[in-house]
């Protein structure tokens, strides 16, 4: 029978260890628990559906309006008329702002705070390398938005097979699947990256935070200055806007990302709500080369993965 | 020997953090002493493999810590920084570094509760470390280091916001995981607690090992600063009387409380000796007799003075 007093005093531990190989999976299911503990992390990754949304209730009106012009039976031309994977190409665009706020509530304090704590000290002590670190933060990023991009697309991508398959959602581009499966990665791997860059200069995550907005933002403004020559361009009557304010136009971090869904989705894009149409003032800037982009991707993730490789580092060095 | 240093130095730039240090430490609790910017968290950064010796060869349990994990498997490391992912509850946080540790999910639960017993954690490790006081924070450091029963445990500074309760617990388990072969290196500025965890230590000064060794052999080989000694009598001025003339005795005075001699002698072994005759051969009667620089504080103050 047990002593009614504990026994407190220290009891090896006799149990099996594994070997010091993929330690990063611990700290990307830590960083992953973390993310989805935050309230804001549900708000914005809801609300980056939120155009998948609107087209399902411009498509209930479309269908209500065929029904009471009698019309069934017969197709609806506003349906006939729609290149499908445009609205894909549109819904990752306009979701592109909550993938940032996504990025910056769970990505731009990764390695900040855990240089503010020196929680790299007790991390490095552990049998795990700085390697695993990377990794596990990555993935700790990566996977969470890759989710939030993937859910409302792929159950977008099912309504529409189940709906409107007359309307050529099939016919169009029966690859269309693979394709989306591959545009979805595409934020969680660039804002992984850049968070961990970004986030590895830094001892507070809010500075990082602030850093990688900023940066956005720039680039954002780059971009619509782009646009706006771009839009002079077609004014003036010329076909569209050159090479050169294409590829430019693309040059930021959501840019990017819009750029290689485009090229991943082999369109050109158009206008925002299916049926609009096209003028000088509501350009759609065509997709870029594939050539500079898809190569330009990499290389923007391996050097900001580089980075934070480099920065990181279990002791403050004096001097 | 666990820890083999020969002539490791490690410089941070123009600023030097260890200098030429050899040393070698071995099962049971050795304390690590030394002021501020002495060079012991380097020298537990360099152990634990955080930091590679800029010249110098450094081998835990055989191999060179840098970036080893093999190593790392084999040491629990306790650092002075506390202020972890304060989201995280005590509990989830050292469930984690179990499973850094090695661990499989199943054992890193019972293992992690285990610990938290251990320490004294178990009912307060449900809430977040954000709201965790100075000692509370200690002992879950404590409990993530001892997860994988290392054989090498290196605490820095393991006493600070312990209360006296805690201090003597933790005191109380480190001297069992060193009854069990293990080596444990303990840094500390509270000298008086190091010395009830241990006699064996290493004290660095600015950079550079002062001493290593067991605190009584280190103490009788001061030869600059003669052993205080202090004996209570019914009879000083016999007492006098008697040691005075011996070869050994440097200085005597007489307490103000008129019933204790103070000495200072040099060799007190043969010191000693010399008073046991004294007692036995001339009927000198003592109460009760006592070393008061015998201790770790003075040796830290000799060494470091000179």
């Amino acid at each position: 029978m047990a002593s009614p007093i504990a026994d407190l005093s220290y009891r090896n531990y006799d149990g099996p260890l594994d070997p010091p190989i993929n330690r990063w999976w611990a700290i990307a299911k830590m960083s992953m628990r973390l993310s989805i503990k935050k309230k804001g992390f549900w708000v914005w990754a809801v609300m980056s559906g939120y155009w998948y949304l609107i087209l399902l209730a411009i498509f209930y009106f479309a269908d209500q309006s065929t029904q009471l012009g009698n019309a069934v039976g017969r197709k609806n031309p506003f349906f006939s008329n729609i290149v499908w994977k445009d609205l894909f190409v549109n819904g990752f665009s306009v979701s592109q702002l909550f993938f940032l706020i996504l990025a910056l509530l769970i990505g731009a304090g990764t390695i900040a705070n855990d240089n503010r704590a020196n929680a790299l000290l007790v991390y490095l002590s552990k049998p795990c390398t700085k390697l695993d670190y990377v990794m596990g933060k990555w993935l700790g990023i990566f996977i969470p938005m890759t989710i939030v991009t993937a859910v409302p697309t792929l159950i977008f991508y099912l309504y529409c097979l189940m709906s409107y398959r007359t309307y050529g959602f099939l016919s169009q581009d029966p690859w269309l699947i693979l394709k989306l499966l591959g545009m979805v990665l595409v934020p969680g791997a660039l804002h992984s990256s850049l968070a961990l860059g970004v986030s590895s200069m830094f001892q507070q995550g809010r500075l990082a935070g602030a850093t990688y907005a900023g940066v956005y933002f720039f680039g954002v403004f780059f971009t619509k200055a782009m646009q706006s020559i771009g839009v002079m361009s077609a004014m003036n009557g010329s076909e569209g806007p050159s090479g050169t304010v294409n590829s430019l136009y693309y040059c930021s971090i959501d840019g990017i990302q819009i750029a290689l869904a485009k090229i991943l989705l082999h369109t050109d894009g158009s206008q925002l709500i299916p049926g609009q149409p096209a003028t000088p003032m509501k350009l759609v800037m065509p997709a870029p080369s594939g050539w500079i982009f898809v190569p330009a991707f990499f290389g923007i993730c391996a050097l900001a993965m580089l980075l934070a490789w480099s920065r990181i580092k279990a002791v403050e060095v004096v001097g | 020997m666990m820890v083999s240093a020969t002539n490791v130095s490690r410089w941070y730039g123009q600023v030097i953090g260890l200098n030429d240090i050899t040393c070698e430490i071995g099962p049971g609790i050795t304390a690590l002493l030394g002021m501020n910017g002495a060079g012991k968290t380097t020298l537990i950064r360099l152990i634990t493999g955080q930091l590679r010796p800029t010249t110098g060869d450094l081998k835990v349990f055989g191999e060179a810590p840098f970036a080893n994990a093999n190593v790392y498997r084999r040491l629990g490391y306790c650092p002075e920084i506390d202020n972890f992912y304060e989201h995280y509850t005590g509990r989830e946080f050292v469930k984690f570094l179990a499973r850094l540790d090695g661990l499989s999910a199943d054992q890193a639960k019972k293992r992690t509760e285990e610990v938290l017993e251990l320490v004294g954690m178990s009912d307060r490790a449900g809430r977040k470390i954000a709201g965790y006081s100075k000692g509370m924070r200690q002992r879950i450091k404590l409990a993530q280091a001892m997860l994988h029963d290392p054989d090498m445990i290196l605490l820095d500074e393991p006493l600070n916001g312990l209360d006296p309760v805690g201090r003597r617990e933790l005191i109380d388990i480190l001297g069992s995981l060193a009854n069990q072969g293990k080596a444990i290196l303990v840094s500390s500025h509270i000298l008086f607690e190091v010395e009830q965890m241990t006699r064996s230590l290493l004290l660095l000064h600015r950079g550079r090992l002062l001493a290593t060794g067991d605190l009584g052999v280190i103490r009788s080989l001061i030869d600059k600063h003669p052993h205080q000694i202090r004996i209570e009598t019914d009879d000083p001025r016999k007492a006098a009387a008697l040691l005075a003339p011996l070869p050994n005795v440097v200085s005597m005075r007489f307490d103000r409380s008129g019933d204790a001699i103070q000495l200072e002698v040099r060799e007190p072994d043969s010191f000693y000796d010399a008073l046991s005759l004294a007692v036995l051969e001339q009927g000198l009667s003592i109460r009760g007799f006592s070393s008061p620089d015998n201790n770790l504080e003075s040796v830290f103050k000799y060494l470091v003075e000179a």
